[in-house]
């Protein structure tokens, strides 16, 4: 027997086309619902996507930057010797990697602060003031005086400040161990005033001269940390390789993730809590469509049992039903993705400004969030809900579909339309 | 023999009452031949086609089609014994809606893989010996029952089938489009050698057929 084996056909397209707009409200209805359910969650994401940017360029602006270089044990057990000998050597070959913007070393210490009778303990950071603008925000949160005019100078929180009771121009002993096992000390002359609004922040940091602070704790050219900013912090870990080549003498790199848990933390927290949303978003949706396509599918019950007694094999029909089901997700997806570029384009060049929605001013002090948020879309925002919605549409169809490869067709036949 | 039906039992076990739809029918259909199944409503003679087209499977008995025993073929090989040796024809809704006249008809030689050109020939011709050339454009929606008919039965006749199955192909129709229609079988069967079998309970098809077949409760009476 000449059997030809079930292959697209052109007319089968045309028949599946054509379907569509016999029934022209359903077919509309289904093809908004897919569009609402990815305009919806397409906008989510690229709101989510701005939020996540923000937050990291908040959280790693502040002092941490997008990665650092540290000795091994330093992170875990912050010592003034777990130190990197050659800091001037690192920060020059980390700053030649191409994707660096900025590299900062600093050498810290915790040690007590005192002014005439109070003392208090405190991180005290010895920084390069002009390498450490560039990638730390923390001298803009100026609040009185300069940000460490002179080498030794000393760049003081308000709190901090508050506590020793100590004013602009004030002398100020550090203490604590140094490098070799000895007493490190400084003293240094409070010139600037910072207040982050981060409460232990400004109750326990201060910044003096890295060159002040290596000589005070016996250090020489040590540092404890290359603080680096990259591009683009997410992508980051893919610099891993090529920053891990800058560092002969090793070292431990850290990037973001892991300097900043609690942040990474938040932001899968977030995550989890939309998608949840957005699978629910989608999976109502997909059931409709599973809905209008069991409606079409039965409506259809004599024309199929027609097609199966003419020798069209089952599995013709279901391609010829898929193919329908593909052009209401093409029609969903469109409407989606224009109304989702319509909305987010503009605001992500104009951005949003949260700073009047209630409950955001909260999260604005605290995560450091900007007044504006600018929504970012990218191809995974892009991608991501019509994928989903895609597999859900031929789920949709496939599933009623398969109720033609156990038709019977006589049954089929009787049936009345 | 194009048909030889031995011994064939179709019982509808679904309902409390098994339903003996056929009982132990025996029937031959010749090459060249135009039988019309005769009996009245309910003796089977729908069962009687469908058995024979490979649409439904006899409880009991042999039914060899074209030489082929259709009993023992998998639901592929149905398909392809319809697609490529039978022509069918149905009372009503036998048309794809939403294609034109002329792609009804090319639908069947696209299952077939028969190519673009090919196939727009030949539907045309099978159109035109339907006498319905002219609708070729029109949908099952612009077009009369009896024009509808013509459509089905030249998407029959294209594929050069060994046999034509219709089933009450003319109980929609009024009597004078029901002549023309009969006459149109009739040119197929005399001119054309086509092989038909019809199911009707209308008396008016017997003057145009070579031979009749009464069907009663199930059984060849
Ligand atoms: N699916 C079915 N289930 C039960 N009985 C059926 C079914 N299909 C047909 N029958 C019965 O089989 C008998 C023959 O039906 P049919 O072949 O359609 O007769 P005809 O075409 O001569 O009117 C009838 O009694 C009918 O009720
Ligand atoms: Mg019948």
């Amino acid at each position: 027997m000449n059997s030809a084996p079930p292959r697209a056909k052109a007319l089968f397209a045309r028949v599946a086309w054509r379907n569509l707009w016999r029934r022209r409200l359903r077919t509309w209805m289904s093809a908004c619902g897919i569009g609402f359910a990815i305009f919806l969650v397409t906008v989510g994401m690229s709101w989510q996507a701005g939020t996540y940017d923000a937050w990291i360029d908040s959280a790693t602006g502040l002092m941490s930057g997008h990665a650092q270089v540290q000795h091994p044990a330093y992170f875990d057990n912050p010592e003034v010797r777990h130190n990197l000998a050659e800091g001037s050597d690192l920060t020059n070959r980390l700053a030649g990697v191409p994707g660096v913007v900025a590299v900062a070393p600093r050498a810290e210490a915790f040690a007590l602060v005192s002014a005439e009778e109070r003392s208090f303990g405190a991180m005290v950071i010895g920084v390069d003031p002009v390498r450490d603008a560039a990638l730390s925000d923390l001298s803009s949160h100026l609040a009185a005086g300069e940000y460490l005019p002179r080498l030794d100078s000393a760049f003081v929180g308000t709190a901090l400040a508050t506590n020793l009771g100590i004013e602009l121009g004030d002398e100020i002993v550090v203490l604590g161990a140094a490098a070799e096992g000895g007493v490190g000390a400084l003293v240094s002359r409070v010139d600037g005033l910072f207040e982050t609004g981060q409460p232990e922040v400004d109750r326990s940091v201060l910044q003096v001269g890295l060159a002040a602070m290596q000589a005070g704790f016996e250090l020489g050219d040590a540092v404890h940390r290359v603080v680096i900013k990259t591009r683009d912090a997410r992508g980051v870990t893919g610099m891993r390789a090529t920053l891990e080549a800058a560092m002969p003498a090793g070292g431990r790199l850290l990037d973001w993730n892991e300097l900043l848990p609690e942040l990474e933390q938040a932001i899968q927290i977030d995550r989890a809590t939309a998608a949840m949303t957005y699978w629910l978003l989608l999976i109502v949706v997909a059931m409709s469509v599973v809905n209008a396509f069991i409606m079409t599918v039965f409506e259809r019950t004599r024309e199929f049992g027609m097609l199966l007694a003419i020798g069209m094999r089952p599995n013709s029909i279901i391609a010829m039903l898929t193919i329908e089901a593909l052009c209401v997700w093409a029609m969903g997806t469109a409407i989606g993705i224009a109304l989702c570029l319509a909305v987010v384009m503009p605001l992500s060049s104009v951005g949003f400004d949260i700073s009047g929605i209630e409950g955001m001013d909260a999260m604005v002090g605290q995560l450091m969030m900007p007044e504006r948020l600018y929504p970012a879309l990218n191809v995974e925002v892009l991608v991501e809900s019509p994928g989903w919605m895609l597999l859900g549409t031929l789920l949709a169809a496939l599933i009623p579909a398969f109720r033609v490869r156990r038709m019977p067709v006589v049954e089929a036949l009787r049936e009345e339309e | 023999m194009v048909v030889e039906c031995r011994n064939v039992s179709r019982t509808y076990d679904d309902d409390t009452v098994p339903v003996h739809a056929l009982q132990g029918v025996d029937f031959q259909l010749g090459a060249g031949e135009w039988v019309s199944l005769a009996g009245p409503s309910g003796s089977g003679k729908s069962t009687l086609l469908h058995v024979i087209g490979g649409l439904d499977q006899p409880t009991d008995g042999s039914v060899v089609v074209d030489g082929v025993e259709v009993t023992t073929l998998t639901a592929a090989e149905l398909s392809d014994l319809r697609l490529n040796k039978i022509g069918f024809v149905f009372q009503a809704y036998n048309l794809i809606p939403v294609l034109s006249a002329l792609e009804n008809v090319e639908f069947i030689l696209q299952l077939q893989g028969v190519d673009r050109a090919e196939r727009r020939s030949r539907s045309q011709q099978a159109l035109q010996s339907m006498g319905i050339a002219d609708l070729e454009n029109r949908r099952p929606g612009e077009m009369s029952g009896g024009q509808q008919q013509r459509v089905a039965i030249a998407r029959a006749i294209v594929t050069e089938p060994v046999l034509l199955l219709a089933d009450e192909p003319s109980a929609n129709l009024d009597t004078s489009t029901t002549r023309e229609l009969l006459e149109v079988l009739q040119s197929l069967n005399r001119e054309r050698g086509v092989t038909i079998l019809t199911a009707t309970h209308d008396p008016m098809v017997m003057g145009y057929t070579t031979r009749q077949v009464n069907l009663r409760d199930g059984s060849v009476v």
